[in-house]
């Protein structure tokens, strides 16, 4: 498997309180990472990094080249603006906005490819709506589709079951399976379980890194990270997150 | 009634009305949008300090108002900071700098003022014909940049987070947008004045945003009832001889509260 997005070395911190410290990870073809950590460890703020929103204070983060321009990312729910009126349809259409294309009008293509994500995630019939009269779980897919129209090679998303309920999360976990299949994808979650059958690693996140494969966590690396003892449990034998303990 | 239009100042007025109007349908939303409406208050009152050394140097007040609105709004779009609540207060002191530079150098300018308070609260009826000329320029400016960067500055309105992720020049179309902002206010300040330049940029969004939630649309019906609300005013003023910027205003006002009332009152009904 190929290396998509090779982080080296990043350090970053709002003001003068540092929130990550040497961070080192290895994004590869395929990939299923879910980043885990407790608030303010920074899981957010390296997905922001990894996305160009924030430039680090040292280190360094090398793409393929081909795949720069196709990341995609799924904000936290609140992050854009609710004030601003538009439907579904013009929502995701943004999503094929990029540097080299946004003097220009959309093409025929944007909108045909924008209906044909529309329809994959069950939103067609949606699509002159105003975003503020969707369910969370439908503004969830509205989020998912805009980062989908851009082609992404690696999906970020974040916090994504945050704002939906439980039968929208097995959806969620049942088509990012699907998707996995064709991208990466990188999920920052306090919650882990919904994820526990799919994902392939784990990246713990509390200024440092701590990097597992599936696994391989055990409660000792969690306490290293969270700063005290936790309890995580992944419902449902075989799929526990953790071993026993 | 016709023959009032043959007058010159009266075409003037409706040309100026229509002018403000269209950049105000252009401007507005994005304005109402992205919460910017205190910073057009500020950029608005800095407009004053261009007037007063103007009026002090013995050029077109108007000129001097758009370069310091120009500059006010390029420095905060330079300085801008990404917490909004200091952005907050350097807006504040901008507003309140701006209007003590004007007072400064009127008061230094030997003789009465009497066309300031023109600029502080608008007369659409003495507009003259070479201020419609500056005007059709501004507007001409405001209207091709909007089509030009129409996806980009939706893009930073809906999400500056993810236009950033996307690699759009961020920062650049907060400029300029801040910078159309600046133009449009020139354009109004002959309208409705310094003070009210605000109700302009917003009533017209507001009563829109009633009757549609696509922003195109929003955007071609702030036109319309702008041109609307400037012309009732105008003929308003004209015959009862209030002052013509307040009538504009209070026109927008209660034709905001018909449409909010008459919606309220549909849906108690249904």
């Amino acid at each position: 498997m190929e290396k998509l997005i090779e982080i080296r070395n990043i350090s970053f911190g709002y003001d003068n309180t540092p929130v990550l410290k040497n961070v080192d990870l290895d994004i590869f073809e395929e990939d299923y990472i879910l980043v885990i950590g407790p608030n303010g460890g920074g899981k957010t703020t390296l997905l922001r990094l990894i996305l160009g929103i924030l430039e680090p204070w040292d280190g360094t983060i090398t793409f393929r080249k081909d795949i720069s321009e196709r990341l995609g990312y799924v904000p936290q729910y609140s992050t854009f603006n609710k004030n601003f009126p538009i439907t579904s349809l013009d929502m995701v259409l943004t999503g094929r906005i990029s540097s080299g294309n946004f003097l220009r009008k959309y093409k025929k293509e944007d909108i045909e490819e924008t209906e044909v994500i529309l329809k994959k995630l069950n939103l067609y019939d949606k699509r002159n709506e105003n975003i503020n009269d969707l369910s969370g779980g439908q503004l969830q897919r509205v989020l998912i589709a805009r980062a989908l129209v851009s082609d992404p090679a690696v999906l970020f998303l974040d916090e994504p079951t945050a704002s939906i309920d439980i039968t929208s999360q097995t959806n969620l976990r049942d088509f990012l399976d699907e998707l996995n299949k064709k991208m990466a994808i990188v999920v920052v979650t306090h919650d882990p379980t919904p994820f526990a059958q799919t994902y392939k690693h784990i990246a713990c996140i509390n200024k440092n890194i701590f990097f597992h494969d599936r696994g391989e966590l055990d409660s000792h690396a969690l306490e290293q990270v969270y700063g005290c003892p936790v309890e995580l449990l992944g419902h449902g034998i075989p799929h526990t997150i953790l071993k026993r303990h | 009634m016709l023959n009032i239009l043959s007058y010159e100042f009266m075409q003037n007025a409706i040309l100026a009305g229509i002018m403000a109007s269209i950049v105000c349908g252009l401007i507005g939303p994005f304005i109402v949008s992205k919460k910017m409406v205190f910073i057009s208050g500020g950029l608005s009152h800095t407009a004053f300090g261009g007037l007063g050394i103007a009026y002090w140097l013995g050029i077109n007040p108007l000129y001097g108002a758009t370069v310091f609105v120009l500059l006010a709004a390029a420095l905060l779009g330079f300085l801008k900071e990404d917490r909004t609540d200091k952005n907050d207060l350097f807006i504040g002191v901008l507003w309140a700098t701006g209007v003590a530079i004007g007072i400064v150098f009127i008061h230094i300018t030997p003789g009465y003022a009497p066309d300031l308070m023109t600029f502080l609260f608008g007369n659409i009826l003495t507009v003259p014909r070479s201020d419609i000329f500056v005007s059709f320029i501004l507007v001409m400016i405001v209207t091709l940049s909007v089509l030009i960067f129409f996806k980009g500055f939706v893009a930073i309105a809906l999400d500056e987070e993810y236009a950033k992720a996307r690699k759009l020049p961020v920062r650049a179309l907060n400029i300029g947008l801040l910078l159309l902002t600046a133009l449009s206010i020139v354009t109004l300040i002959q309208v409705v004045g310094i003070i009210l330049v605000i109700a302009l940029l917003t009533i017209p969004v507001a009563i829109a945003s009633e009757l549609s939630a696509n922003f195109k649309q929003i955007m071609v019906i702030s036109i319309l009832l702008g041109i609307l609300i400037c012309l009732a005013g105008l003929f308003v003023s004209y015959f009862i001889e209030f002052p013509s910027g307040a009538s504009i205003v209070l026109v927008g006002g209660a034709l905001l509260g018909i449409v909010k009332g008459s919606k309220k009152l549909l849906e108690i009904r249904n």
